[in-house]
């Protein structure tokens, strides 16, 4: 059962063979070198895989990094350097969490002016509350959050698309059939 | 050193950035059409669900119309449409910008991330525009036209 897990920095999901677990992997978007988490721990948002993990690992952060790991001792930095930078919020376990987490504030609003007014604003609402759990560093909230903004969305694109075909169907289509 | 090999694999139905490119041609196409006519004299558009079932004013209202001046140069008529699809143009722009990038080479343009409490702000601001903009009186009346 392959790992599947996000990169730290730009979190685009990874699959990795589960064999490698515990093991330094570079993503192969952005050249950012981290660990591969355990099955179990790693978080993906909808994708969870692999058993429960054992008691020893609850103090990891989502990615796999544990700061009081005996034997694999990579330095957190690794991933900043790589990046030349910071790569992302500290989390309080001492592991990264990404900075790129879409938050669809801009495909909330327009759908609020285009679309469906309710939905929208649903929307909006998620999206700051992207915003929020980014800014405190709460990456699994956030990522929960980021998915229901993008449900919330769809939804007003929908119901906005049906609401006009049935116009279109209601008041154009059907008198012009009528008048043939 | 390092053998380990990962694959990038896509979250949704199709890849970010086919749906970048998909955003990007889209917007192309509806800036072409807008350019061609004019939604105020032009019967292609299809009318706003919320003006149909109410007869007021969604935040929207105006705004392909005042996307058509802007095509031709009038602000100021734009403004006057709807000033606060104005306003968001920048933000909206920053995001098309950063679609078209995505598209090309894979990377957007940075995330800003913002507080939450300016973009409760901005919905506050939007509802509060939906709501005075219905005010049939001056100088309310001038947010809908």
């Amino acid at each position: 059962m392959p790992i599947k897990f996000a990169c730290v920095e730009c979190n685009r999901l990874l699959q990795v063979k589960d064999e490698f677990a515990g093991r330094q992997v570079t993503c192969p978007k952005c050249g950012t070198v981290m660990a591969v988490p355990m099955p179990g721990t790693e978080s993906a948002g909808e994708h969870s895989f692999g058993p429960a993990p054992p008691a020893g690992f609850e103090d990891r952060s989502a990615y796999g990094f544990a700061r009081d790991e005996p034997a694999h001792r990579e330095p957190p930095r690794a991933a900043s350097q790589q990046a030349g930078g910071f790569a992302g919020i500290r989390t309080e376990t001492g592991g990264y969490t990404p900075r790129h987490l879409p938050n669809y504030l801009v495909q909330a609003i327009l759908c609020t002016i285009f679309c469906c007014q309710p939905f929208g604003i649903v929307a909006i609402v998620y999206a700051a509350q992207v915003n929020g759990q980014l800014a405190t560093g709460n990456y699994r909230a956030a990522q929960a959050s980021s998915n229901s903004a993008r449900t919330w969305c769809w939804a007003a694109f929908l119901c906005g698309l049906a609401l006009m075909l049935v116009w279109m169907l209601a008041f154009v289509m059907l008198p012009a059939l009528s008048r043939m | 050193m390092n053998d380990v090999e990962a694959k990038t694999v896509s979250r949704f139905l199709v890849s970010h950035r086919a749906g970048s490119a998909g955003v990007v041609m889209a917007s192309l196409l509806g800036a072409l059409i807008l350019f061609a006519h004019d939604p105020a004299n032009s019967s292609l558009f299809p009318a706003c669900p919320f003006r149909a079932l109410t007869g007021l004013h969604c935040p929207g209202c105006g705004t392909l119309r005042a996307l058509h001046q802007l095509l031709h140069g009038n602000l100021a008529a734009s403004f006057s449409l709807n000033p606060l699809m104005v306003v968001c143009l920048p933000v909206v722009a920053y995001w098309l910008v950063s679609c078209f990038l995505r598209a090309v080479n894979g990377r957007g343009l940075p995330s800003v991330l913002v507080s939450a409490i300016w973009i409760y702000v901005l919905l506050g601001v939007i509802v509060l525009f939906w709501v005075l903009r219905n005010v049939p009186h001056y100088p309310f009346s001038l947010l809908a036209q």
